[in-house]
């Protein structure tokens, strides 16, 4: 089943590589008179375009690029003129840092509040806790960690500002953490905020079905019914939507990054749009498609392990 | 087209001339004073509906509300005027522009670069969707599995690549918000197409040799727009939220324009001094994206009875 699922990969990961040559392609402007200048000759244009191999036709210049790709070469970056894999490897090390933080307490605190306003259902904590929920749904990341610095940094001054270490200080864990207790929180609200509604909405169907009323009148303790019982049957839906939100960490920490000067991929691609560093977007959006897929297919499967009554229709989905 | 399609097509065309008493409009506009209705009790959809028109409003007359103009910078206050100045009462910003004026002018700009694209791709997902449920020819079928593709890309960072390629800019940033909406609107589309497909009643029709374009505007559009028309109407309201983002990012709307996304990222330079500058406009972000999810949700309500289920209130 599962080797079903990855070969219905296939066709994604040709696509998301078309997608990827084609946005060094279609990017509008000569690269050659860009890396040229403009004094060149149309002669040397020709001897670099041979050079590059950018006078042979797409279907060519696409399979000898994935070939590169594939061998861990991504191309040289405008703005750095170093490879853009020594650039990259570094910054997927401190997004990785963020993102881990980022969902593990989005997670946590998503899936225990969902099942506390869930048992506790339409008293004022459940109220509060529902509205804030919805608020922070329909946030702007970046708007979120700007406020979170102004109460935190600006007005309580417990976090710093931005970055990731400080400076001329022992770089150890606990300086780290300090630093990314704000990017990682800001970045953790919006997921943790679906994790609690969905948390929230199945467990208060599944504590409405009958055998939950058998187990009351067969007078389990409250924890046994809840835990045993409800939250025991809403592990598959969850374990999904916490896989998609995984994704949308990584999204946000686009905009956090930026927010909080975090060195990773996010502010990568923030200073590669400034410089039009066409190399760099590249690997970053391949790499993110690449990502997604596998997300999905381990969401995939996990949530076959699960409730082994999806596997059936796994295959068949895509 | 068989002899018995010809005749029942005939008893179709001659029903045209009593469409004035036809049961069946009638009961269509009854339905539809329904749904008025039925959203209308929904007193949190009414008052989301209410604060979009009012802000539509205050945006689009903003030259009655303000003296000012979006980008006159007023020396006499000077820059970073605070809170409460006589004329400003909220400031004005890094280049003495009233603050106030902006946020006003804003609502223009960040309102209808989230809103006409998702118009634009729920027409073009209807025919996308509508095509490959129902059209024999290869092409359909290659369009959703293109948006397959698409669907491997985070939103954010398709439009970041869409805008990076055509340069930045409100119609590029318009056209990337159309671009990666057309998957998610398509997706609804076809799944409630295919869902038609098997349907009793169009097979009915089928048998009673309804003509094609009769049977899709007909049986299958009523059928296949509530729901994509719920989603987009939600979806508005993530689309603001990205469109300004994308702004902030320098990627979306380009300044002086003023924007809900620019203003916030322009306020970030004294947000320990004048805080409010970087976030009053987040504030209306939500409180816009707000309005269209919860108007959303009662037209799930009023449209579909089906699901009587709010996604998010207690109850």
């Amino acid at each position: 089943m599962i080797g079903r699922r990855a070969l219905a990969i296939l066709p994604m990961l040709v696509g998301i590589s078309v997608v990827g040559f084609l946005l060094m392609k279609l990017v509008p402007g000569d690269p050659s008179a860009f890396l040229l200048g403009p004094f060149a000759g149309p002669e040397a244009r020709e001897a670099l375009l041979r050079s590059l191999g950018w006078d042979q036709p797409w279907p060519v210049q696409y399979v000898k690029w994935l070939g590169l790709f594939v061998q861990g070469d991504f191309g040289t970056s405008v703005r750095y003129q170093t490879p853009v894999s020594e650039i990259f490897g570094q910054a997927v090390v401190n997004s990785a840092i963020l993102v881990a933080l980022s969902f593990a307490i989005a997670f946590v605190l998503g899936f225990f509040g969902g099942i506390l306003a869930a048992v506790k259902r339409f008293s004022p904590v459940d109220r509060i806790m529902t509205t804030l929920a919805v608020v922070l749904a329909s946030s702007p990341v970046y708007w979120l960690g700007l406020v979170l610095v102004w109460i935190f940094s600006v007005r309580l001054g417990i976090f710093p500002v931005s970055g990731m270490g400080t400076v001329r200080a022992e770089s150890g864990v606990v300086d780290l953490l300090h630093h990314a207790a704000l990017p990682s929180v800001t970045a953790a609200l919006i997921p943790m905020a679906v994790i609690f509604r969905l948390t929230r909405s199945e467990l208060a169907h599944a504590l409405d079905q009958p055998y939950i009323q058998a187990a009351r009148a067969r007078g389990l303790t409250e924890a046994s019914i809840v835990f045993r019982h409800g939250v025991r049957n809403i592990v598959a839906p969850i374990a999904n939507v916490s896989g998609l939100q995984l994704g949308f960490i990584f999204t946000a920490t686009l905009f956090v990054e930026v927010v909080f000067a975090w060195p990773g991929v996010g502010f990568l691609v923030f200073q590669a749009i400034a410089a039009r560093d066409i190399p760099v977007i590249q690997t970053v959006v391949l790499f993110t498609g690449l990502l997604f897929v596998a997300i999905s297919l381990v969401s995939d499967v996990i949530q076959g392990l699960v409730d082994p009554r999806t596997t059936a229709s796994v295959g068949a989905g895509t | 087209m068989s002899k018995e399609g010809d005749v029942l097509e005939g008893a179709v065309t001659r029903d045209k001339g009593t469409r004035q008493s036809d049961p069946l409009t009638t009961t269509q506009t009854g339905q539809f004073r329904l749904i008025v209705r039925t959203f209308a009790r929904d007193r949190l959809a009414l008052a989301g509906l209410i604060l979009i028109v009012v802000v539509v409003a205050a945006s689009f007359g903003a030259g009655l509300l303000t003296p000012y103009d979006p980008n006159e910078a007023h020396r006499e206050v000077g820059r970073y005027a605070p809170l409460g100045t006589p004329g400003h009462f909220l400031g004005t910003d890094g280049q003495a522009r009233d603050v106030f004026t902006r946020l006003l002018w804003g609502g223009r700009v960040s309102i209808p670069v989230a809103v006409l694209p998702v118009l634009g791709a729920l027409a073009a997902s209807l025919a996308i969707g509508l095509m490959a449920a129902f059209s024999a020819s290869w092409i359909g079928g290659l369009a959703m599995r293109v948006l397959d593709v698409m669907f491997a890309f985070p939103p954010v960072l398709l439009a970041i690549a869409v805008a990076t390629i055509l340069t930045p800019g409100m119609m590029n940033v318009m056209l990337a918000i159309g671009v990666v909406s057309i998957p998610y609107l398509t997706r609804v589309v076809f799944v409630e197409a295919v869902s038609v497909r098997g349907s009793d009643y169009l097979r009915a029709a089928q048998v009673a040799g309804t003509p094609r374009r009769r049977k899709l505007l007909r049986e299958v559009l009523p059928n296949v727009i509530p729901p994509v028309i719920i989603y987009a109407s939600t979806g508005v309201g993530g689309m603001i939220v990205m469109a300004a983002g994308l702004s902030f990012l320098g990627v979306g709307v380009q300044p002086p324009t003023p924007d809900w996304g620019i203003m916030t990222a322009d306020g970030r330079v004294v947000l320990q001094e004048l805080p409010h500058i970087a976030t009053v406009p987040g504030l209306l972000i939500i409180v816009v994206a707000l309005a269209f999810n919860v108007v959303g949700d009662g037209l799930r309500d009023a449209l579909d009875p089906r699901h009587r289920t709010r996604t998010w209130t207690t109850g």
